[in-house]
């Protein structure tokens, strides 16, 4: 059935799924949450009947934090596998209506390799997503840079998800509700130290919940790094560590390469600074479906229509036309 | 040094820190420093006379640094705390009018705190308390607390508080170290401070850290396992009402006024809530123009709001200085300043 009507037009990039088999491996690995929150149960039928209800064309859908890796790396790379593979179904079986990240067993970097290849040149999935940090090992640790190294060299789109990190030092309730933005926050700033963004300038990388605290902290992220970092970023990029104001410049727009969704945490105070930051052709549509409940996803999208300060064209461009650009095939 | 003259003096910033020369020593023996402090200058009253004399500066509020009471013998987190606010009352004494203080409390103790509070407001005359987001991993609000609380509460006293460089091992320090504000106002929510305790004059600082851009989910953060399970109903009348709690807070303007930080501040908080602060030494002194320019430039703050964040809404946290401004609001200046 051809589904694309002229009803659906969204194009939501932040979307999850949480298949039978993996949440059943999971909890037989003593994991029924991820920050804090139950496991949601999840239908593909629900999910495409969530879509139609919300006029979503297409989402680009993903397994959310806490991601694939656990026991050892053979549980792992199959798990991920199966995964890569489920998605890769669901977007043949509904023609137009998915797109798919794909899982990778980090930090597994040799399984992940392997996966990465299998992935995009076998199951045709359209990008990568990525956990801010497993365990503690964020994307600057020194042993990913092979991964990234061929991410760059296939030109993926990467999407960044939070992750747990175990010893926030804050109880638990609270941990979980401020980390997420917190982590993808650090994991950026790591990033950006580590000249990466330059490195891997042909990675389209997208940040989750309106890039956690990055759009609001990119001036600061970026003169902490110019003053920590200087000379480091200085071999790379070829740039006067001696010129504060001019290394602060680059070391912004590196920041404002990335894409972020338009998922809040502060209503319109935050539309702000994020339209603020953002490109505008860099602003996405994202609802965090199934994780964030159904019966509140009007309130998200409303938030966003709501927002004074974006116009009919720049509400089309984050609700479709700029998910276009980065997944050319969901046209349709 | 008479050098910096100005007559023009019609600013109070809130956020100023003081390094008594023994504290100093100390702090530079200690191995972790709040990597936003940088190295520590040598301080002295004259240099910030000078500071506030070049940048229309009339009084400014003192706090001791982060780590101002770090101790690893028992006893010596009071000792230091009562050097710190020895010190910052000498200061006032000897410049009369140009200086307030806010003082330190050797938290987590609480006894020792309770103690050095009374001692610092009813003998040494400061004018209110900064508490540090957390004090070796333990945050504002935590249960043990509420006497410290209590008593703050009871007095309607100023609170300024400061962020802690916080017990992580992953972080990217400066992001950690403002977020760290946050994470405290975090605690004093869910914990029900904040709210018992609505006598306390709070003042945020820097911004209120990463709190403007994040605000629903400080005001969520311990709803969301609940609100998944029940209604919506009880999270909403939670949700509301804390809101309102932040209305009534302070934020101070120091290293808060970059184009993104701002978009997002003005309109979070009302002109009323936002003060002037420079953090200096902890930012440099020519960091203050910047920063006014900054909130000059700013389409959501108008011309009126400018007089409110530089000295007006300063005077309702720290009344001592409020018979000296009066003269402003009749258009002259020097004529009421002691």
């Amino acid at each position: 059935m051809r589904c694309l009507s002229s009803d659906l037009y969204r194009i939501d990039i932040h979307q999850h799924i949480v298949p039978d088999f993996y949440a059943s491996a999971l909890m037989a690995s003593g994991i029924s949450a991820g920050f804090g929150v139950p496991f949601p149960r999840w239908s593909l039928d629900r999910h495409l009947r969530m879509m139609d209800r919300f006029r979503i064309a297409s989402a680009v859908v993903s397994i959310s934090t806490p991601g694939v890796y656990f026991v050892n790396h053979v549980f792992s790379r199959r798990l991920c596998r199966r995964c890569n593979e489920y998605v890769a179904a669901m977007i043949a079986d509904h023609p137009g209506r998915f797109g798919g990240f794909a899982s990778l067993p980090l930090p597994d970097v040799e399984g992940s390799l392997t996966e990465l290849e299998y992935a995009l040149d076998s199951l045709q999935l359209d990008g990568v997503v990525l956990l801010t940090n497993v365990d503690g090992h964020y994307p600057s640790d020194p042993s990913y840079a092979e991964i990234f190294q061929e991410m760059n060299r296939r030109k993926v789109v990467v999407y960044l998800h939070p992750h747990e990190l175990p010893d926030e030092g804050l109880p638990a309730a609270l941990a979980n509700t401020l980390s997420p933005l917190l982590d993808t926050t650090r994991c950026v700033a790591g990033m950006l130290e580590a000249g990466m963004l330059q490195r891997y300038g042909d990675l389209r990388i997208i940040l989750s919940h309106a890039g956690g605290i990055v759009p609001f902290l990119a001036e600061r992220i970026a003169s902490a790094c110019c003053s920590s970092g200087a000379e480091r970023i200085s071999e790379s990029a070829a740039i006067s560590a001696k010129d504060g104001s001019q290394c602060q410049r680059q070391m912004i727009e590196l920041l404002r390469s990335l894409y972020c969704d338009t998922i809040v945490s502060a209503g319109n105070h935050a539309f702000r600074s994020l339209q603020a930051f953002a490109k505008p052709s860099h602003l996405l549509l994202g609802s965090d479906y199934a994780w964030f409940p159904e019966r509140l996803i009007p309130m998200r999208f409303k938030a966003l229509q709501r927002y004074p300060g974006f116009n009919q064209q720049a509400l089309a461009d984050i609700e479709r036309n700029n998910a276009l650009a980065l997944f050319p095939r969901l046209k349709g | 040094m008479d050098a910096c003259r100005d007559p023009d003096l019609h600013r109070i910033d809130v956020h100023h820190h003081l390094i008594p020369d023994g504290l100093r020593t100390q702090l530079e023996h200690r191995r972790c420093m709040p990597s936003a402090m940088g190295s520590l200058p040598v301080w002295s009253a004259q240099d910030s006379l000078c500071m506030m004399d070049e940048y229309g500066i009339a009084a400014a509020i003192l706090s001791c640094p982060p780590l101002a009471t770090a101790a690893d013998r028992p006893g010596e987190a009071q000792q230091l705390a009562r050097e710190c606010n020895q010190a910052m009352a000498a200061v006032i004494a000897e410049h009369p009018g140009r200086f307030g203080g806010c003082a330190c409390l050797p938290l987590p103790n609480v006894e020792a705190a309770l103690e050095e509070l009374a001692y610092a407001i009813d003998v040494l005359g400061l004018d209110g308390v900064c508490l540090l987001s957390n004090t070796q991993g333990r945050y504002l609000g935590e249960r043990g607390q509420e006497p410290v609380f209590m008593e703050l509460n009871r007095r309607g006293l100023t609170v300024l508080l400061h962020p802690n460089t916080p017990p992580t091992r992953h972080g990217h320090m400066p992001l950690e170290y403002l977020h760290d504000i946050t994470r405290a106002l975090a605690c004093l929510l869910a914990s029900g401070m904040l709210e018992r305790a609505r006598n306390i004059r709070w003042l945020l600082a820097h911004g209120g850290g990463t709190l403007p851009y994040i605000s629903d989910r400080v005001l969520l953060c311990d709803q969301v396992e609940s609100g998944l399970a029940g209604g919506p109903l009880p999270i909403l009348w939670r949700y509301l009402q804390r809101r309102r709690l932040l209305r009534r807070l302070s934020y101070d303007t120091a290293c808060a006024t970059s184009e993104y930080v701002l978009a997002a501040l003005v309109g979070f908080a009302a002109p009323n809530q936002l003060l002037f602060g420079s953090n200096v030494p902890g930012s440099p002194a020519p960091n203050v123009s910047r920063q006014l320019a900054d909130l000059a430039a700013h389409q959501g703050l108008g011309p009126d709001a400018l007089p409110s964040i530089e000295w007006r809404n300063a005077l309702r946290l720290f009344p001592r200085f409020a018979d000296s401004f009066r003269s402003v609001d009749r258009g002259g200046w020097s004529d009421g300043f002691v």
